[in-house]
């Protein structure tokens, strides 16, 4: 048995950039670095033990030595240029958790600071280190990210991209990244966090967003990882008064997936949307936690997660949604739905409402159904083929988690990728 | 031409169609009455391929092709439409989107060309103009929110649309008041034509003042057990089946 010191003694040999780093880091890393540290030592991996973790074993991670790259990248432009995203104002690339200059593009767009965080960018002061896990260790061996400010009043027309790309490799490779995004008051950006990750590859990232108030963000991850790849996340939102925060995650790849979404509803009038889709086959992982913490009254949080889950796939959706004594008229709706197209698939979904204020409105609601059977058939006898007509009846299902991507570019990809993946959804039944 | 030999066919081990004999020949309407529970549903969904019918013996053949034991997209593409009793909604899915997939389907398999877009379109409208359909049933999503008599207009849209060599109509007419079964009826009588022929299953003698047919057959009990002119129709309107079904 790996004690958690040989595990972080591990992690720090194969980590150059923490071995030269404390040093002649700021002193927010080198702070953030020894709490991830502490933290790690005391908690150590999740196990499918811990009541968080019971549908999602994090073995395949937790039992590989992993790795780092803090090579240069030989990855060049025809490599990435299909996940570019077509009305990004900002690109930045990072390969293998280490930033990619001749990569990234993008003007100097006025109102906003964006750079990755090995050029020292100063982040809020109030980060708070996580309390154990792969988040902590994420807080002691981040390796790069981004971060971005928005000054107040500044509104952002484009998509800010981040892409982050891992790259075939003979060792097991994990790379830790940490972004930042602040926007102040009256502030509003569109972030597209991407993940491609090959096989064998470990991914841990953490994002830290701040929403000043009346500030609106609409951020998205979209996760496209190979059968063999590992996916661990983590965002952390805080929320204050008049914001609105727009959350879209897509589970597009093929490989192992596990994210916690956290949004603090700190001041009044705040409002949260959270959209997710999944669509899983063989014998792919894809797990969300969601929480939303509502401090503050007379807020309102909306949250609809959907996917189709076929072959052996697994899915897990707990959507935590917790109403303090404080936030009364709270207006609260979360949903799950969800169509398993083969026997062997699972579904594990779990609303848990915590609510402590009396003056609240807070509904959930849950489906596991099957593709409808006439429909399908109507759709066979009007001369539609049956993968054709099973194709029409998921994306139909699906869609309405692209209603609410403001960009058309984005929209189409999303939609280009759904109907792919769709396709080879259907070519397995 | 359909021709129907000596079908038999169960549903979970129940038979249902007994020993069933029809032929319809080309440009001719051909209409089944009977009783509750005779077998004619069963009969039209066990022509068009569903598959919760197992078919123990006989043969079902479309212009010399067999039909049994080929997939429901197949049949279509062979030239066989159902007009359903009770038409699917398919949330998410619009009429246009449904209507124009269907019919590339078919053409795809039947070796033709992906039909022009703005013809497409100026046929759809001029159908949707027989049948008095407001343009807005093109957007909707197909059946969903739609009046029992909006339904089944829609199915009679697909007809026109998809211009079957044989159309069979599982009661288009119930549920429909006068004005809906006169629209309806023009529909179908629009697509009259030498080749094309249509097996109308019908409750009423109603329906079939506005669809004529060339022969009405009785099925009783999983058998046609009468055929005749148009006038048996009316001779059954007034007698019942009971005496048949003795």
């Amino acid at each position: 048995m790996t004690t958690n010191n040989e595990i972080i003694s591990n992690y720090k040999r194969g980590h150059l950039l923490y071995g030269q780093g404390p040093n002649n880091e700021l002193p927010w890393k080198k702070a953030l670095r020894v709490a991830g540290l502490e933290s790690f030592v005391e908690s150590g991996y999740p196990s499918h033990k811990d009541e968080a973790w019971r549908y999602s074993n994090p073995k395949r991670i937790t039992s590989t030595s992993w790795s780092h790259s803090d090579a240069e990248s030989s990855v060049t432009e025809t490599e990435i240029v299909q996940h570019r995203l077509e009305g990004a104002v900002t690109e930045l690339v990072f390969i293998d958790g280490n930033f990619c200059d001749d990569l990234s593009r993008g003007a100097s767009i006025a109102g906003i600071t964006i750079e990755p965080i090995s050029k020292n960018s100063e982040v809020p002061s109030d980060i708070v280190p996580s309390s154990g896990g792969f988040a902590s260790l994420n807080d002691a061996f981040f390796q790069n990210g981004v971060v971005i400010n928005v000054l107040e009043n500044h509104e952002i027309d484009g998509i800010i991209h981040l892409m982050f790309v891992s790259t075939d490799s003979d060792s097991e490779t994990a790379s830790h990244i940490k972004n930042f995004v602040t926007l102040g008051e009256g502030a509003a950006a569109t972030v597209v966090e991407s993940y491609v990750g090959c096989n064998n590859s470990f991914c841990n990232t953490k994002s830290h967003l701040t929403l000043a108030k009346g500030a609106a963000l609409e951020h998205h991850i979209l996760e496209l990882g190979s059968k063999e790849s590992h996916w661990v996340g983590e965002t952390i939102c805080n929320q204050d008064r008049d914001s609105a925060y727009d959350s879209h995650t897509f589970w597009l790849g093929e490989g192992w997936a596990r994210n916690n979404l956290v949004v603090k509803m700190n001041g009044v009038e705040g409002f949260c949307n959270l959209s997710g889709l999944y669509l899983t086959d063989n014998r792919q992982h894809v797990d969300n936690h969601t929480e939303i913490d509502h401090v503050a009254p007379h807020c309102t949080s909306r949250e609809l997660y959907k996917g189709v889950v076929s072959g052996k796939s697994r899915v897990v959706f707990n959507g935590r949604v917790l109403v303090r004594r404080e936030a009364q008229r709270t207006d609260s709706d979360q949903a799950n739905h969800n169509i398993l197209l083969t026997r062997d698939a699972e579904i594990d979904t779990k609303p848990e409402l915590e609510i402590y204020a009396d003056d609240v409105k807070c509904a959930h609601g849950t489906t596991i159904g099957q593709l409808d059977a006439q429909a399908l058939h109507y759709l066979r006898v009007r001369g539609i083929p049956k993968a054709m007509a099973l194709e029409m009846l998921t994306t139909a299902f699906v869609m309405e988690q692209l209603d609410g991507v403001e960009h058309e570019s984005l929209k189409a990809r999303y939609s280009a990728l759904i109907s792919e993946r769709l396709t080879e959804l259907g070519k397995s039944l | 031409m359909l021709e129907i030999k000596n079908l038999h066919a169960n549903i979970e081990g129940t038979p249902i169609i007994k020993g069933l004999n029809l032929t319809v020949p080309d440009g001719e309407i051909h209409a089944i009455m009977g009783p509750n529970g005779a077998g004619k549903s069963t009969l039209a969904q066990i022509i068009a391929g569903h598959s919760d019918y197992e078919v123990t013996e006989g043969e079902v053949i479309l212009d010399g092709v067999s039909l049994l034991g080929t997939e429901p997209e197949d049949r279509a593409a062979a030239g066989l439409f159902l007009g359903f009793q009770y038409p699917v909604e398919i949330p998410g899915v619009t009429n246009f989107s449904f209507l124009k997939t269907a019919l590339n389907s078919q053409r795809k398999q039947q070796g033709q060309d992906e039909i022009d877009s703005v013809d497409f379109f100026t046929d759809l409208k001029k159908n949707m103009a027989i049948l008095e359909m407001d343009p807005s049933f093109r957007g909707r999503f197909v059946n969903v929110g739609f009046s029992g008599g909006e339904k089944k207009r829609n199915e009679i849209l697909q007809l026109l649309t998809l211009m079957p060599k044989m159309a069979i109509l599982d009661e288009t007419d119930s549920g429909l008041d006068i004005d809906a079964l006169r629209v309806v009826s023009k529909g179908v009588n629009s697509m009259r034509s030498p080749d094309r022929s249509c097996l109308v299953i019908t409750h009423y003698q109603r329906l079939l003042d506005y669809i004529v047919p060339d022969v009405v057959h009785v099925l009783v009990d999983g058998k046609i057990v009468q055929s005749g002119d148009k006038t048996l129709a009316s001779k059954l309107e007034k007698s019942g089946y009971t005496e048949l079904q003795a």
